[in-house]
């Protein structure tokens, strides 16, 4: 797909990681070109040398360190990427926290996946 | 683009169904009764109300407004008319329950008028009227849904009420029952994430945006900003939807919808339900007789085009279970991505669930 979206993801559990590359690549204008499970290889991928993704979908709970951190690390990078939250807990608090360090969007992980989607579809038709 | 979907073996998906339900902490009579309604309603077709209502669910207990192991309260008995709390807990338990007590009663007495209140999600209304028939029963099921609304009024531009199910069954002896069970939206909601998933257009008169103009693009039964879903029937349906309020909601001792969403997750119905035994009307050889010279009657009108034969309600449903029985049920990806997602949240391993539905796991 020439207009994929280059999109990067932070999730901790195999088996949602899997589903959601299928299901992403299948539904939406996106091309998954890494992934991290936890917040320590995510700011490494995004300080290292590989070239820039549109879109970074980040959970914030993690096994190993946050995804607040990982928000946080993206401050740095002069890429024009977007960045989304998809998270089991997007509570007031934690939507609100998420918009402050620069997430484009937040996205409950067990109710919102279609809405994830067509924000895909709609960022690469932009 | 469509979902892809996953094809998953009844049992591998009721194995995997109630891996996630332990999260709940349910008794295992609770676990048996809401794994195989909700698995039962994939299996009639009805996937809006299947196995992917279990986010919903998760969110909606972890909120407090679904009661784990809460069984149905007796406010009212006067022998045929029975008035039920159902105190928030699972639909499929307090469903079953309520249905229980109405059904002896009418068994009893010829019939009893079950007025429940406060249950948690009751799902596919059908369902009901399949319990009461299988007792020999007539049933009527008349409906509420306390949640967002997302249907309008006839005439109107924005949701008042939830799509209020409307259900009937009656046995018909020497053949199949007659499980006529309807929501009075013109479609489910969950036809309009289908559609918006596979990128095609709804039929005109089914939808209306966010303005109240009548739409077709199936987002706005989707995402924000939501817009209204319409009645079938035009106000007819919205007679019946009217009808369902007054009586599953007010008049069953629940609540009645007025006012915006409180924006929590759940889902609650009241149900109003009168059985009555048709054995007992004291001419049940002329019903029977007259039952099935209707039935004969009305499949032989000659099929339109495109239509293979006329199917009178419930034929839909056995049809679908047969197939989905022998070939398993679809789940489409989102659905199945959401349901792992609830696990994890209910803190049941996704692993786990994906191991015992028989999907490939990575590592």
């Amino acid at each position: 797909m020439s207009n994929a979206l280059r999109t990067f993801l932070v999730e901790d559990s195999a088996v949602i990681r899997d589903s959601l590359v299928a299901a992403l690549e299948e539904m939406a204008p996106v091309e998954v070109v890494g992934i991290a499970e936890d917040e320590r290889s995510a700011v490494e991928w995004l300080e290292g040398p590989q070239s820039p993704c549109d879109l970074m979908i980040v959970d914030i709970f993690l096994k190993g360190g946050s995804g607040l951190g990982v928000l946080r690390a993206a401050h740095g990078v002069r890429a024009p990427m977007k960045i989304v939250v998809l998270s089991n807990y997007a509570s007031v608090d934690i939507r609100r926290k998420c918009t402050e360090l620069g997430a484009s969007r937040v996205f409950d992980k067990s109710s919102e996946i279609d809405a994830l989607i067509d924000y895909c579809e709609q960022l690469a038709t932009a | 683009m469509s979902a892809p979907v996953h094809t998953i073996p009844v049992a591998k998906l009721d194995a995997a169904v109630r891996e996630l339900m332990q999260g709940f902490g349910s008794s295992a009579r609770e676990v048996e009764l809401v794994a195989d309604n909700l698995i039962q309603a994939n299996l009639t077709g009805h996937d809006s109300h299947g196995v992917g209502m279990l986010p919903r669910y998760a969110h909606a207990f972890l909120e407090g407004g679904l009661k784990a192991n809460a069984h149905v309260q007796t406010r009212l008995d006067t022998g045929t008319l029975l008035a039920l709390d159902g105190a928030a807990g699972f639909g499929q338990v307090i469903g079953h329950e309520a249905m229980v007590l109405g059904i002896a009663r009418a068994k009893q007495h010829g019939s009893c008028i079950v007025a429940l209140a406060n249950s948690h999600h009751l799902c596919r209304i059908g369902a009901w009227a399949e319990m009461a028939v299988a007792e020999g029963l007539v049933s009527m099921h008349f409906v509420n849904v306390i949640a967002r609304p997302i249907v309008a009024p006839w005439g109107g531009r924005d949701a008042r009420f939830g799509t209020n199910p409307f259900a009937v069954g009656i046995p018909v002896p020497g053949r199949p029952p007659v499980i006529l069970d309807l929501a009075t939206s013109v479609i489910a909601q969950g036809k309009t994430r289908v559609a918006h998933n596979k990128g095609e257009a709804l039929a005109p008169g089914q939808l209306l945006d966010d303005r109240g103009e009548p739409t077709t693009d199936p987002k706005f039964g989707v995402v924000e900003p939501i817009g209204a879903l319409r009645t079938f029937g035009e106000h007819k349906g919205f007679g019946l939807a009217l009808v369902c309020e007054l009586l599953g909601g007010a008049l069953a001792g629940g609540l009645a919808s007025h006012g915006p969403a409180d924006g929590r997750q759940r889902v609650l119905n009241g149900m109003l339900t009168v059985l009555f035994d048709p054995a007992r009307l004291g001419q049940s050889a002329l019903y029977s007789g007259e039952m099935q010279a209707f039935l004969d009657w009305v499949v032989a009108s000659p099929p339109q085009a495109g239509t293979e034969r006329v199917l009178v309600a419930g034929e839909p449903e056995r049809i679908s279970r047969a197939k989905r029985l022998a070939e398993g049920i679809p789940v489409d990806a989102t659905t199945w991505i959401e349901l792992l997602a609830a696990a994890d949240k209910l803190g049941r391993d996704p692993a786990e669930v994906t191991r015992l539905a028989g999907l490939a796991t990575s590592g």
